[in-house]
């Protein structure tokens, strides 16, 4: 028989790629401890039984104990059967401070179960009570009375596994009770069952909140997002489940959390191309139609035998996985764009877990090394969040510029409208201007221009004497003030008190004439379209009227009334006076004047006179001159 | 009776001339004073108190607008009229905020413009429709729009009664002061009495109004 060979201080993780990917790891478990002894070389016999024990007996004394190297992988006889249980016992050997030890530390312990400590002073196992995990993804440590390795200085563990199937176990430690490897037991189950675990949950609650948001806004990104997280939950539960023992859900539960792989592969592509609005139909029928024969083909009904081989769903996962992190990848080169390059590094990062996590499985690794998938999990995801995240603010940044750009065309258009504004504003003031010029050489024309040119040719004939020319600038004061008159009241288109003005005006020489009026107005709606310029024609219109009631009807009586008669308003001129003759020259020509000025504005004049009086009707419409057509 | 003295503020010397003449001819009136400028006519008015002032707008040196409201705020028993060529509305509001109860027309001269001054005196002013209507819009001016100068002027300012609303109304549609007065079944003499009435509220408005404005300027300064 062989010693064991102890080395003394060697690190949790020999094979350097977990060392660094577990830097945090070795750092929480600061220098290795001087107590704790790695175990590679120990000594094995294997026990046959019919029945799993909660407790085996210790080895017999005639065992045959042959030295091996851990971590060891151990390949059943081919004469083994299933129906019996097998009891793999490890003899450890230190050879210093086997008085101090009151633990054995196994990182790994692959398809084994009951695993016991035992020496001739007495035993201890692990009841398993203390972890929910399965036993091949749980590390053991099982805690030991020093007495049993004080003397004879040799500790015997030994764990059952069912006949016909392989074993694998990492290296062992041995270790105070209270030793370094407690937190290196502590971390390594953290990360192997703890981690797992809230990955799960965290996918779930991201699904949650993706389906709910499909609910919302109907958009197909987020369930496959929300299915792509399932898949991977469903992947992660046999890392820290238990699972069923009987065969039937056994082989359901295997067959549900290795073909969830391709569904995960299947689904984050999906989401890739959705969240770049692509569409590959070909392709994607295609993966389609593979992920779903192959979940079909593999279920423990169909052909239960051929494909119980994991190797044949391995492939096809791998398979999935090179197709799906290539077609990314191609993606990335072409379009250059981010979130393709972030879910190309995380499905690249991915495949070399699950490379990582096929040699672990295939014991190509050391068993030390822990399973990478979940971790792969939390990057997929992360690119999930990510750009998810990142759409949803460029969304909310595009309403952001497009405010800000709705806001510039609003400042734009307002600008511009108050240009043109400003330019109407300035066309109408010009154009009121030149009304205004037009307006004042015609008013100077027809009143004052008329009057001082005829005086002019009468003071040049010596034949204007003192009361014609008082007359004459009376008349031109008169015609002024009418001008001014004809701008104020005619404000509003008050037409009542246009001609109210007119009467203030020339009251006086109406009584001065011995004539006496009778003012009558009703109730006249204001005519918009009397500016300046029609009140102004109107002034003159009915000034005329009564200037010949004053100066040729030898009237004693004059009446106004100004009343409104369907759509014009009447103005009525009417005196008692003796009339006059058509041959009446004057006041043919002043009839002439009154009919041009009433056409000039839309209005109609109308004179009637007999041997009892003179009658002039002038109608204004009072829609203004456009209505006056008809 | 004692004759009306009369101080006339006018820069044209032939209207002074034709003023001189017809007063000389009355007897009822007399002319105290005559004054070519507006500085002449401030020493004048602090001296003495007319019972008329006849005053031009367009004076040489100041503003005639602003002989009548140094005249109506020494003597505010003094009746003023303007003199003006046109009667148009701008100038007359102007002088009836200063303070002014009637106006002339000058082409009135010199025939009839002393019939208006003894109207004036007997109580009131002939008023043109278009000032009716103007006053109208300017003592109603609080309830027609809600300005807040206006709103808080108004606080301060006479209302109108309703007899005088009514008188400017009908002044503004054409009536003539006897007319109004058979509508109203009253005397010529209560029409004038009211149009004498709407023309101190006016002025009493104007002043508040400046004080509320001149105060509005301080704060925006403050």
């Amino acid at each position: 028989m062989k010693r064991a060979n102890l080395a003394s201080c060697a690190t949790d993780a020999p094979r350097g790629r977990v060392a660094l990917l577990l830097a945090a790891a070795t750092l929480l478990l600061g220098a290795c401890s001087q107590d704790a002894l790695h175990v590679t070389q120990v000594q094995m016999t294997v026990v046959r039984s019919d029945r799993y024990l909660p407790e085996h007996p210790p080895p017999p004394a005639d065992a045959q104990w042959r030295d091996i190297t851990l971590p060891a992988v151990f390949v059943p006889h081919r004469d083994e059967s299933a129906e019996h249980v097998y009891y793999t016992w490890l003899r450890v050997r230190p050879t210093q401070g086997v008085d101090r030890f009151g633990a054995l530390y196994v990182p790994r312990l692959l398809h084994g179960s009951h695993p016991q400590i035992a020496s001739t002073r007495g035993w201890s196992f692990d009841d398993g009570v203390h972890s929910l995990g399965p036993t091949w993804n749980t590390p053991l440590r099982i805690l030991f009375l020093p007495e049993l390795l004080a003397s004879p200085s040799h500790l015997d563990f030994g764990f059952s596994r069912r006949g016909a199937s392989s074993q694998v176990i990492s290296a062992l430690w041995l270790d105070r009770v209270d030793g370094s490897t407690l937190g290196r037991y502590r971390l390594r189950y953290f990360l192997q069952q703890d981690l797992p675990r809230l990955i799960s949950a965290t996918l779930l609650v991201f699904a949650l909140f993706a389906v709910g948001y499909w609910a919302l806004r109907r958009e197909p990104l987020y369930l496959i997002a929300a299915a792509a997280m399932a898949a991977w939950c469903v992947r992660l539960v046999h890392y820290y489940v238990r699972g069923p023992v009987e065969d039937v859900p056994a082989d359901w539960f295997w067959w549900a959390s290795t073909t969830s792989m391709l569904w995960v592969m299947h689904l984050t592509y999906l989401f890739a191309l959705r969240l770049h609005e692509l569409s590959v139909p070909t392709l994607e029928r295609g993966m389609l139609a593979f992920t779903v024969a192959v979940t079909l083909a593999t279920t423990p009904l169909v052909h239960y035998e051929v494909w119980r081989s994991a190797t044949v769903i391995y492939l096809a996962a791998a398979t999935m996985a090179l197709l799906v992190t290539g077609a990314v990848t191609w993606h990335f080169v072409r379009s250059r764009g981010r979130a393709w390059g972030l879910m190309a590094a995380a499905l690249w990062a991915s495949v070399a877990m699950g490379v990582h996590d096929l040699g672990l499985r295939s014991d190509w690794i050391d068993p030390q090394s822990i399973y990478l998938m979940p971790l792969s999990a939390l990057l997929i995801f992360g690119v999930f969040a990510y750009t998810i995240l990142e759409r949803y603010a460029g969304a909310i940044g595009a309403l952001e510029r497009s405010n800000v750009v709705l806001d510039e065309r609003v400042t734009v258009a307002r600008r511009a409208l108050e240009e043109s504004y400003a330019r109407l504003a300035q066309v109408q003031a010009e154009q009121a201007a030149a009304a205004e010029r037009e307006r004042l050489v015609r008013d100077m024309h027809d009143g004052i221009g008329s009057a001082l040119a005829s005086s002019l040719l009468l003071a040049e004939q010596g034949r204007l004497n003192d009361k014609a020319t008082a007359d004459m600038l009376r008349q031109c004061i008169e015609d002024l003030r009418l001008t001014i008159d004809s701008t104020d009241a005619a404000a509003g288109g008050d037409l009542v008190t246009l001609l109210a003005t007119l009467r203030f005006r020339v009251g006086n020489r109406l009584a001065a004439a011995g004539i006496a009026m009778t003012w009558e107005v009703g109730e006249i709606p204001p005519l918009p379209w009397l500016t300046a310029d029609a009140a102004l024609q109107v002034l003159r219109i009915v000034q005329e009227a009564l200037t010949n009631v004053i100066k040729h009807a030898r009237a004693s009586r004059v009446r106004l009334s100004i009343t409104q008669a369907d759509d014009v308003v009447r103005v009525l001129i009417e005196d008692n006076g003796h009339g006059f003759g058509a041959t009446d020259q004057p006041a043919g020509r002043g009839l002439a004047n009154q009919r041009r000025r009433a056409a000039a504005i839309g209005a109609a004049v109308e004179v009637r006179s007999d041997a009892t009086g003179t009658r002039v009707t002038l109608d204004l419409p009072i829609g203004g001159p456009a209505t006056a057509a008809g | 009776m004692k004759p009306l003295s009369v101080l006339l503020v006018e820069d044209d010397a032939q209207f002074r001339d034709a003023f001189a003449r017809a007063f000389a001819a009355v007897d009822d009136m007399r002319l105290a004073a005559t004054c070519a400028n507006g500085g002449e006519a401030l020493r004048w008015l602090a001296q003495s108190a007319p019972d008329v002032l006849l005053a031009d707008l367009g004076l040489p040196d100041i503003d005639g607008l602003e002989v009548i409201r140094d005249c109506a705020r020494r003597h505010p028993d003094c009746e003023i009229m303007v003199i003006t060529v046109f009667g148009d509305e701008r100038h007359v509001m102007e002088a009836l905020e200063a303070g002014a109860t009637g106006y002339l027309l000058k082409d009135a001269l010199p025939r009839d413009f002393l019939e208006p001054i003894r109207a004036l005196r007997a109580g009131g002013s002939p008023l043109s429709p278009v000032i009716a209507r103007r006053l109208l819009a300017k003592m109603m001016a609080p309830a027609a729009a809600a300005q807040p100068v206006t709103v808080v002027a108004a606080e301060g300012a006479p209302m109108l009664s309703a007899r005088e609303l009514q008188t400017l109304e009908l002044v503004a549609k054409g009536f003539d002061y006897d007319e109004i007065a058979r509508l109203h079944a009253i005397s010529r003499q209560t029409v004038l009495t009211y149009v004498k009435r709407i023309f101190r509220k006016l002025q009493v408005r104007s002043k508040t109004e400046a004080v509320y404005e001149a105060r509005q300027l301080g704060l925006v300064r403050d």
